[in-house]
């Protein structure tokens, strides 16, 4: 077995294995270190910034033996391969943060019980879109002109629309719903 | 390592993806997470697992296919393609207020609305109660007496989202 961890591809797979706890630790110190700035843009930059401390591993333990021929298509396949992991952990992240199935879980856990009156006192409507539309300004998706909110960044109302077109593929969502 | 591991690692993710979408269009998808999950991850690990127990077997039964190496590469790239599509899968099952609100004032005649005109599209019953009812079929939230409490399941999983919020530095999410 020991000839088969000695291979570079092996030592590779290894390195993207470290990954997500990388992208973890940089992230601990990026939201220590910028408390005030938003939560979503600190985890984002996180894992675009772990690709630094990953890529020099991959290096280190395995690029550097590779020859040029192998070297490129390792290279490709740990680009896609990291941002998968990058990708799946903001999304994890952004579950922590954003869900409403981990926030009502909180706030039972928190209070032991709930009775349903005392759950919709606590999580209102009003209160789940105000905390989105401040979250849409801090992101820079949206801007508030004399009260109104307007569309700024076109990355979000894309992904909403790509996200319905996908939605009716499945047949999730039915034409002009 | 070769090109050679990407168009196979792609065939299988998209074939993956075929059979996800043909599922759902014949409505397999009451239990949809469950079902992502053996679509995207148990069915190919059976696969590969096949392959590589018949080369074990039966010497040369699998002669064409990749080798054990390449066939971990093949499948650790579909594995990422498919963490990706199964994490933003919930944007997709769910309503989500935030890319619901891009969509209601980016479709508005003057692509401006106050808060008041936006909250007025949303209902208890489709943020808050639809996700309620999801967690009690996932099980990780029963009523007991007339009271929402958490299973064993549902509080391993909160404690783990807790500790990871904690190790951030981080208060809880808002929601």
């Amino acid at each position: 077995m020991s000839g088969v961890y000695s291979l570079p591809a092996v030592r590779l797979m290894f390195a993207l294995a470290a990954a997500p706890g990388i992208i973890f630790l940089v992230h601990v110190a990026a939201a220590r270190l910028r408390p005030r700035a938003s939560r979503q843009l600190v985890a984002l930059q996180a894992a675009l910034a772990g690709a630094v401390p990953v890529a020099a591993l991959a290096w280190q333990v395995s690029l550097r033996d590779l020859p040029a021929k192998e070297a490129v298509p390792a290279g490709l396949y740990a680009v896609i391969v990291y941002g998968g992991l990058a990708n799946t952990y903001f999304h994890l992240f952004n579950m922590s943060e954003t869900a409403r199935r981990i926030r009502i879980l909180y706030e039972v856990y928190r209070a032991g019980t709930l009775s349903p009156e005392e759950f919709e006192s606590l999580y209102k409507t009003t209160g789940i879109i105000g905390v989105r539309l401040g979250r849409l300004i801090a992101m820079k998706q949206l801007r508030l002109e004399d009260g109104r909110y307007a569309v700024r960044g076109k990355t979000m109302l894309r992904a909403a629309q790509a996200v319905v077109a996908w939605r009716r593929l499945l047949g999730l969502q039915r034409k002009g719903a | 390592m070769s090109f050679s591991i990407f168009l196979p690692a792609f065939c299988v993710f998209f074939a993956c993806l075929a059979l996800h979408v043909l599922a759902w269009r014949v409505r397999l998808s009451m239990i949809s997470s469950l079902v992502l999950v053996v679509i995207f991850m148990v069915v190919p690990s059976a696969g590969f697992l096949l392959i590589i127990l018949a080369e074990g077997v039966f010497p040369g039964a699998a002669q064409g296919a990749a080798g054990p190496v390449e066939l971990v590469e093949i499948f650790s790239l579909h594995l990422s393609l498919s963490l990706v599509y199964i994490s933003s899968y919930p944007a997709v099952r769910a309503v989500s207020p935030s890319l619901e609100i891009m969509l209601y004032i980016g479709s508005s005649p003057e692509r401006k609305l106050t808060e008041r005109e936006i909250a007025k599209k949303f209902t208890d019953t489709t943020l808050v109660n639809a996700r309620v009812d999801d967690l009690m079929i996932y099980r990780l939230l029963t009523v007991r007496g007339g009271r929402y409490a958490l299973t064993h399941f549902g509080r391993f999983i909160i404690r783990g989202f807790v500790f990871y919020r904690k190790m951030l530095g981080l208060p809880e999410g808002e929601g």
